[in-house]
């Protein structure tokens, strides 16, 4: 009878402890916590937990009752968001050419910003006719840097070591004018370094006159062109995420 | 006496396309009404987990068969609108066609009688 009793307590206990917009507040949480959820596909789902709580509560049952038994029927927030990625395959694949397809350019922009850096310090030596052995030795090793930076950065990522400092990056992944603004900006800062890299590297050795418009088209026009193409193709990879509106509590 | 029982998974989720197709044949809807309209016409035997009509009407709606739109309704709550597209309206045919198809085949063995397509 005592247990019995405890019992009745604790249910009424907790039915006047029920605090509906703390509830939904945590589902929502639940939700934007499936990255598979689009801010549109949240408030969708949340109109719809509205609509059954609003039948619920008609057939009589309670505010906490109709909450939790519409959260039940909605299902699991996990299942939902398989459900959508099961739905999206070709968006999911999507991503995952983005991220390889971001990592393919910034390889390429950094390799051409370190190895013109590289290019534009050694070149007064080279100008001076004091590029011996060491020298040599030297900028071999620096010329290893365009893949060893990029080496370090994926063990470090795969293990877990950088996920904070590229977090603070999403918001620039995330808002398009922002996006578009950084990959073509990189683009003209690698390939404005390369173009200072060739006018000072090559006519110091061989004179302004021997480089030719071949010259200039097969080591600037065309690597140029095709990072521009690789920017553009990486902004088409990106996907348009869906119009963020404020998620209204439902009545 | 026929013994009613659930439709299975498999079959559950093949019908979801044909049904929510047919159900915005009939006119704009959203997606707790479809659910609900489709536990009403399928007697309970149909019944859809709420969260898992959403990733089918988004995929219906990325091959273009359906569009979508939020809207205000009369009780003054904002909802996601779906409707049918003129691909959506072709599509329709193509699975009635062949859902008729197997429902006659099926009717002829178990000699009911035939729906004409």
């Amino acid at each position: 009878m005592a247990g019995g009793s405890q019992h009745v307590i604790q249910i009424m206990a907790t039915q006047t402890c029920f605090d509906l917009n703390a509830a939904l507040e945590n589902w929502r949480n639940e939700l934007a916590a499936q990255p598979q959820l689009t801010p549109d596909d949240q408030r969708e789902l949340e109109k719809h937990l509205a609509d059954v709580m609003a039948e619920l509560r008609q057939r009589g049952l309670n505010e906490e009752e109709s909450y939790w038994l519409a959260r039940r029927r909605i299902g699991q927030p996990e299942k939902i968001a398989e459900e959508f990625q099961k739905a999206d395959i070709a968006g999911v694949w999507r991503e995952r050419v983005f991220w390889v397809w971001l990592f393919i350019f910034l390889w390429r922009v950094s390799e051409v910003i370190i190895n013109s850096v590289i290019g534009i310090a050694v070149s007064p030596l080279m100008k001076l006719h004091f590029y011996g052995a060491p020298e040599a030795i030297i900028s071999i090793a620096l010329s290893m840097l365009p893949f060893l930076v990029p080496l370090v950065f994926v063990v470090l990522l795969a293990r877990g070591k950088l996920i904070p400092q590229l977090s603070k990056l999403m918001p620039v992944i995330e808002d398009r004018r922002r996006f578009v603004t950084a990959t073509f900006g990189l683009v003209l800062l690698s390939y404005a370094t390369r173009a200072i890299y060739l006018i000072i590297f090559f006519e110091s050795i061989r004179g302004p006159r021997t480089q030719g418009a071949i010259f200039w088209i097969t080591n600037f026009l065309l690597p140029t062109v095709s990072a521009i193409l690789m920017g553009a193709v990486l902004i088409w990879l990106r996907q348009e995420p869906s119009q963020k509106q404020q998620m209204e509590r439902p009545a | 006496m026929y013994i009613v029982a659930m439709l299975t998974k498999d079959l559950v989720a093949a019908s979801s396309r044909p049904l929510v197709l047919s159900i915005l044949a009939e006119g704009e809807s959203y997606g707790y009404e479809i659910i609900q309209k489709v536990r009403e016409l399928s007697g309970g035997h149909i019944e859809w987990s709420d969260g898992m009509l959403y990733p089918v009407l988004h995929r219906l709606e990325r091959e273009g068969l359906i569009k979508s739109e939020w809207k205000e309704a009369e009780t003054g709550r904002d909802r996601k609108y779906y409707s049918l597209s003129p691909a959506g309206g072709k599509a329709l045919k193509a699975e009635r066609h062949q859902w008729l198809a197997v429902h006659n085949t099926l009717s002829k063995l178990w000699q009911l009688k035939p729906v004409s397509t």
